[in-house]
């Protein structure tokens, strides 16, 4: 570039009047489209809401309303009186907590070996944990149902949990945080006379704890939105999970919609929270992982 | 190391700890309880599935099922009415959803990176439809594409159109899906290519505009090319899901008021997903749907491994 034309661009840039006219309507140019798309996004949400605190009647009523005319609370009341909402959201928040744990732990450790140590069958291994990865649930709930039923685990929270206690995924994202460690700071530890548990506990593990964080948030969404399995797996009401309990109800009270957007209200609002308190560790945990490796 | 992994890779990540290799029993500690969880959960699901497609599958007395060789598989391909169905839904739905899913996906995570306010708003609230239960958007979306009182119909008339049926047309039932199914993969695409956008250096598009490139040829030449990696894990990852496309489907074809029987109406919704579903659990008829889950998985695999040699192949610079 030459010294003329960096004047001329230093120049047009400097002007202070410029600089915040041009910034308020490039701003609000970029904002505008991505208001209104992110409205799009979040509106049947928003619509289900209102319509939870509606009458059946209102629902169906043409044309629409967009707020409620009479505020009611009849879908929350049925929904805990006449089905066992309470004990399926207990299930969801208790099979998604125990099974992050277990996989969040695992991923950590299995996170931290795969990064950090050559060892017979690591290949192999982390190929299968890809793999996985695309397995279809169509595979493997037929086997698993004939497994679990035929050791009477069906209709059970371990049964509910197993499956999900280690994820791939989880795994293969670990890996990635875990590779970004200069394998210098565990050899400098081992001079000093560190054992393997303690590099992983005393470097490793505190080193990756913020997109750990993330990456478990993220494994307690995906067991929380679990269908098929739980579907399969669980025969009696009081094992039945929040996604599949509302999604069940649509199909017996076909008539009650108020039920409806307040049994989906109630599915999504823990869900909506834990995401709107952790969207950036979340947001980075996955980000990561689409960076590194394509 | 070729030049191209030294450009991506500038700095040595992979790091082991080589002096200890195999006389250390820490890794083996670690891993072996995951490689039983992984033989039962991963390893014997795929092992099953193909044994028992191979049998005429007696479930009470799996013992003396009869072997039948790939006799379940030329039923399907051959006399079943709904395979043919079910396989083309499966694989024109990808073709559709995917596309749809990586452009505006692209769009609006570039639209992303030329804001610096609500940021976070945006993350949240083009992410959170990935979060929801397939079977809580599809209990939504179900009251807002139902034909007399959804919201869906309401503003068609309202802009003059003639309103449509959605999930009662067999033309239409399969499309209406897909539209939840673009709305719901979209955030996803979004996160990953704003993240992939963000860490793009300056320097490239700077240059090419200085040599007097336009928006266009920035885009293919610099743009896409160095989001080549994320793109190729978005489109993965989308056609991953899409081709398992079941839950969705299965609810918004079976709750209330909107739909008819799972997969309906008639076998128009059909995919191999919902095959396996109804063949095996509702039928009991484990021989064909193991079948078609093994189909299923195939489909994926190759799908997969296409994919990764295809990108791999073309758009290297």
């Amino acid at each position: 570039m030459t010294p003329q034309i960096t004047a001329l661009r230093s120049a047009r840039t400097t002007t202070p009047k410029s600089v915040l006219h041009m910034l308020q309507v490039r701003g609000l140019l970029w904002h505008v489209p991505l208001l209104f798309l992110s409205l799009v996004m979040l509106y049947p949400f928003i619509w289900m809401i209102l319509s939870s605190f509606k009458t059946t009647s209102e629902i169906v009523a043409i044309p629409p309303t967009f707020f409620p005319k009479n505020f009611s609370t009849s879908g929350y009341q049925e929904l805990i009186n006449k089905l066992s909402i309470l004990r399926n959201f207990f299930n969801s928040v208790f099979v998604s907590g125990i099974a992050t744990l277990s996989a969040t732990a695992c991923a950590s450790l299995a996170g931290f070996v795969f990064a950090h140590y050559q060892f017979r069958g690591k290949n192999l291994f982390f190929t299968i944990l890809l793999t996985s990865m695309m397995l279809p649930a169509a595979v493997t709930v037929l086997p698993l149902h004939a497994l679990f039923n035929n050791l009477r685990l069906g209709n059970t929270y371990t049964a509910l949990i197993l499956p999900y206690a280690l994820s791939g995924f989880s795994i293969f994202l670990v890996r990635q945080f875990m590779q970004g460690i200069p394998a210098e700071i565990f050899e400098a530890a081992r001079i000093d006379g560190a054992s393997d548990w303690l590099c992983y506990r005393k470097l490793a593990l505190p080193l990756t704890l913020g997109p750990l964080g993330g990456v478990a948030v993220f494994t307690f969404l995906t067991v929380w939105n679990q269908f098929w399995w739980p579907l399969m797996i669980t025969n009696s009401a009081d094992m039945r999970t929040m996604a599949l309990a509302v999604a069940q109800s649509a199909t017996q009270i076909a008539q009650r919609f108020d039920v409806l957007a307040a049994g989906a209200v109630l599915a999504i609002a823990p869900i909506a929270i834990l995401f709107g308190l952790a969207t950036r560790q979340v947001v980075e945990g996955i980000a990561f992982s689409g960076m590194k490796e394509g | 190391m070729s030049i191209q992994n030294t450009i991506s890779q500038p700095f040595p990540v992979r790091s082991r700890i080589r002096r200890r290799t195999f006389r250390n029993a820490f890794p083996y500690i670690v891993i072996t309880p995951m490689l039983v969880w992984c033989l039962v959960f991963v390893i014997y699901p795929v092992a099953y599935s193909v044994w028992v497609s191979l049998h005429q599958w007696i479930a009470s007395a799996p013992a003396q099922s009869p072997f039948v060789g790939i006799q379940n598989y030329i039923d399907l391909v051959t006399t079943d009415r709904r395979f043919p169905t079910a396989f083309r839904n499966t694989l024109v739905y990808t073709l559709v959803v995917t596309p749809i899913v990586l452009v505006i996906g692209f769009g609006i995570a570039s639209l992303m990176v030329r804001v610096s306010r609500l940021t976070r708003y945006y993350m949240f609230a083009f992410f959170l439809p990935s979060l929801v239960p397939a079977s809580i958007i599809g209990v939504v979306f179900g009251l807002f594409y139902q034909p007399t009182f959804g919201l869906a119909n309401f503003l068609l008339t309202r802009v003059g159109f003639a309103p449509l049926n959605f999930m009662k047309d067999p033309d239409l039932a399969l499309w209406t899906v897909a539209t939840v199914e673009v709305w719901q993969r979209l955030g996803f695409a979004v996160l990953i290519l704003y993240a992939g956008l963000l860490t793009l250096p300056h320097v490239y598009t700077e240059a090419a505009r200085m040599d007097g490139a336009n928006r266009l040829q920035i885009l293919r030449f610099i743009t896409l090319p160095l989001t080549r990696r994320v793109l190729i894990f978005v489109t993965v990852v989308t056609i991953i899901a899409a081709l398992q496309a079941f839950d969705l489907i299965y609810i918004m074809t079976t709750s209330g008021g909107t739909g008819s029987s799972p997969g309906g109406p008639g076998i128009s919704t059909y995919t191999l997903g919902l095959l396996v579903y109804n063949e095996g659990l509702i039928r009991g008829k484990y021989g064909p749907a193991s079948a078609t889950a093994t189909i299923l998985f195939v489909i994926v695999f190759g799908a997969t491994i296409l994919q990764l040699r295809f990108f791999r192949q073309t758009w290297e610079y």
